[in-house]
């Protein structure tokens, strides 16, 4: 008998076993009822697969929002600087608000402190989530689960970014409020104001995401003086020593620089009764000093003017610094 | 490897989204030059006259020489204090014939007399900031070529000068009268002009009363057969056919007084029957004295007098942060010019008849004002101003559901935060 041959008989012999085993009648305890559930009911025909990108990124982001509500400093963050346009409101004398024509006018003379408030909420925010993370071991609980490290980075990053631009949103729309009185209002400029302090804010958390990345610990006061005093410095430094070499053109670039741009999005809101050119910032200092003094400290400086570009500019660094924090996480080993 | 890709991307991305703005953006257009000068303090540096010791019509420093001469005289008043003293007359003799030199002279006969060669700026219309860079606090005056002040500036400070008409222009100084003279002085001139261009072009806009408001009074009375007559500043005519005429050249020129013959008119009239009008500019009644022709009681009558506001229609307008609108106006240039003014700081004086085009980099609101030429210390007055104005924002009416926006968008980010804290549903038993 050859190999095959012997084979056949084999499986001839065990598929008459099996039919002799299925003509034996099996009892069991449980009703026969369950048995005629049909596919759907029984669900046979379910595909059970992991969550897509975005679902992923959902859950990371309600996840995160959860540790938000969990945080007394994210919540004093939030009601304090919300309540600082109102605060504004009330320092301000009752003359300069009678006075003024416009409600921009007073709109951008109550968001003065928008620059360094908006940069201290995305530093809140944004600069301790992934240290805390690693701190606390709680990463390695998540990163388990199937959810990609990418989905887990960026659906952390949306949450601090969505909790400071509802800050801003906040700001905004109080500060309208208060400043509609019987003062003319334009919008536009308004709208325009909102869509780059947006912006703005979106390029503050997402260095300050990318910083944190890197941290061991999140260090919310070296980037806030990174971003409000090291960034406006270094550019005007550099400003600076163009000037000497008559370089000047050239600081058409360094004016949109990212830190900037609550600058030019409180320039374009409105005139500051306060007479400071922009909002809290170290330009709006220089400026200040500038025009006592008589002459420009650092010649041919100014930030830049177009709204789009600074936009552009803000968004595409922003992307890119989550691209750079992302690949860290990614290859970090845990 | 990774690293060096990121960086250059942030550093090239940087780069490339300003690279456009860089070509294409303008130098900024700021009319600026500065020139070295000798400012003088007077048109006259002296005079030079021939004359019979002594000559009681010269005043001011007085230098008598034998012979002239004008070269070292000119290095005299120039500073150089010892050229003229070995050819000073220390002992003139009553009754000789000598030349003298003075800063002032108001005789006749053979009288020469020296100017300073002032340095002539050719200005075109427009705002200027003129800064006059010289050692010492004196004031500069800013002078047309008749020797005309058009303005007076203080050194070492930026000045705002508004240039109606083109023309030529110096400046002068008053300072050190030191050995009788005006010490002539380095300076050092900076002109900024306001970067504002224009061409000609038909104006076809409505038309206002450009300028400052200023109030005026009016009131009347009836007198029967009878003289009357008023005190002080006030106009008195039968009827109401000078009123156009004492807007037209007395409240519209902004005049803080004026003379009632100017205007054929009296304080005083003899023969007085009937309604009489009378004008004031600054006095809510006046006190009329009544004389009855027929040799009746006379009367002090108390007339109040009515205020009213001339015409003037204020002109205004908000620009946004790096905005760009068009002016142009028309109007009798004769009587004054007229300027935008910023509450940025910035001016922009506007010839009648030119289409500008102006670049606005800081948001502001800007009023449309009057500078009078005459009278000289004109307070208020109007001139009508036709405008036509392009690009200049409406204020929203949405202001109310834009706020309401933002509020909403902020509710609904705190909201997911509310709904995250909320437990899992897994989780309840």
């Amino acid at each position: 008998m050859s190999r095959e041959e012997r084979r056949a008989e084999k499986a001839a012999r065990k598929a008459a076993k099996a039919e002799a085993r299925l003509g034996e009648k099996i009892e069991d305890a449980y009703d026969e009822s369950e048995r005629t559930l049909s596919h759907e009911e029984a669900c046979r025909d379910s595909v059970y697969t992991t969550s897509g990108t975005l679902a992923q990124i959902w859950i990371c982001y309600m996840t995160q929002m959860n540790r938000f509500t969990k945080q007394r400093t994210v919540w004093l963050m939030a009601i304090l600087l919300i309540l600082m346009p109102v605060i504004y409101y009330l320092m301000i004398s009752r003359d300069i608000i009678a006075n003024a024509e416009v409600a921009n006018t007073t709109m951008a003379t109550i968001l003065t402190l928008l620059p360094i408030l908006a940069a201290l909420m995305a530093t809140v925010t944004c600069a301790a989530m992934l240290p805390t993370e690693f701190n606390e071991r709680t990463v390695y609980l998540s990163l388990p689960l199937p959810v990609t490290r990418g989905a887990f980075y960026i659906g952390k990053f949306l949450s601090g970014l969505s909790l400071a631009a509802g800050t801003v949103f906040a700001a905004y729309g109080i500060a309208l409020l208060l400043s509609m009185g019987g003062a003319e209002a334009y919008t536009g400029p308004i709208v325009q104001s909102m869509i780059l302090v947006l912006c703005g804010t979106f390029f503050f958390c997402a260095m300050t995401y990318m910083f944190s990345a890197k941290s061991k610990r999140g260090a919310v006061l070296k980037t806030l003086l990174i971003m409000v005093v090291g960034l406006p410095g270094l550019a005007m430094v550099i400003a600076y020593l163009l000037s000497m070499f008559d370089a000047t053109s050239f600081s058409h670039i360094l004016g949109y620089f990212p830190c900037f741009s609550f600058d030019l999005a409180l320039l374009y809101l409105g005139p500051n009764m306060m007479g400071m050119s922009s909002g809290a910032s170290l330009y709006s200092l220089v400026d200040m000093l500038s025009m006592m003094s008589g002459q420009q400290l650092i010649p041919g400086f100014t930030v830049g003017s177009s709204i789009g570009i600074m936009c552009l500019v803000c968004v595409i660094l922003g992307i890119l610094c989550l691209i750079h924090g992302n690949r860290v996480i990614a290859r970090r080993d845990m | 490897m990774h690293k060096r890709i990121i960086t250059s991307l942030i550093i090239a991305a940087m780069v490339f989204s300003a690279v456009p703005l860089v070509l294409s953006e303008e130098s900024d257009a700021v009319e600026e030059y500065t020139q070295n000068i000798t400012i003088y303090s007077n048109n006259v540096a002296g005079y030079r006259a021939q004359i019979t010791y002594p000559d009681p019509n010269s005043y001011g420093y007085v230098i008598l020489t034998e012979e002239p001469h004008d070269d070292a005289f000119m290095r005299y008043v120039s500073g150089d204090y010892t050229a003229m003293e070995k050819y000073r007359v220390t002992s003139p003799i009553v009754g000789d014939t000598y030349y003298q030199y003075c800063s002032s002279y108001n005789g006749s006969g053979d009288v020469k007399r020296f100017e300073y060669q002032h340095t002539y700026f050719n200005l075109e219309p427009g705002t200027y900031k003129i800064n006059i860079a010289i050692s010492g606090n004196s004031d500069i005056d800013m002078r047309t070529p008749n020797s005309y002040s058009y303005q007076t500036l203080e050194p070492n400070t930026d000045n705002v000068v508004n240039i109606a008409t083109a023309g030529s222009y110096y400046f002068t100084l008053d300072r050190y009268y030191t050995y009788g003279q005006y010490v002539p002085t380095e300076a050092k001139i900076t002109f900024d002009k306001a970067p504002i261009t224009g061409s000609e072009t038909t104006v076809t806009g409505n038309q206002i009363n450009c300028g400052t408001q200023y109030e005026w009074y009016r009131g009347e009375t009836t007198v029967r057969n009878s003289s009357i007559s008023l005190g002080g500043n006030y106009l008195i005519e039968k009827g109401s056919s000078s009123e156009t005429r004492f807007l037209e050249e007395v409240v519209n020129v902004g005049k803080t007084s004026f003379n009632p013959s100017d205007y054929d008119m009296s304080t005083y009239i003899g023969d007085a029957n009937g309604t009489y009008s009378i004008y004031s500019l600054g006095n809510s009644s006046v006190t009329a004295y009544i004389y009855p022709q027929d040799g009746g009681v006379s009367e002090s009558r108390t007339i109040p007098l009515t205020a009213t506001n001339s015409q003037i229609d204020e002109f205004s307008f908000y620009m946004g942060a790096y905005s760009t609108f068009t002016v142009a106006v028309d109007y009798d240039d004769s009587q004054g010019y007229v300027y935008l003014s910023s509450s940025n700081g910035q001016r922009y004086v506007l010839e009648s008849g030119i289409s500008y085009s102006i670049e606005n980099e800081k948001p502001g609101t800007y009023e449309m004002t009057v500078h009078l030429y005459y009278p000289p210390d004109a307070t208020a007055g109007y001139i009508p101003v036709e405008v036509s104005v392009s690009g200049i924002p409406s204020p929203s009416n949405n202001a109310g559901v834009v706020a309401v926006v933002f509020i909403i968008l902020c509710v609904l980010v705190f909201s997911l935060l509310f709904v995250s804290g909320m437990k899992p549903k897994w989780s309840k038993k």
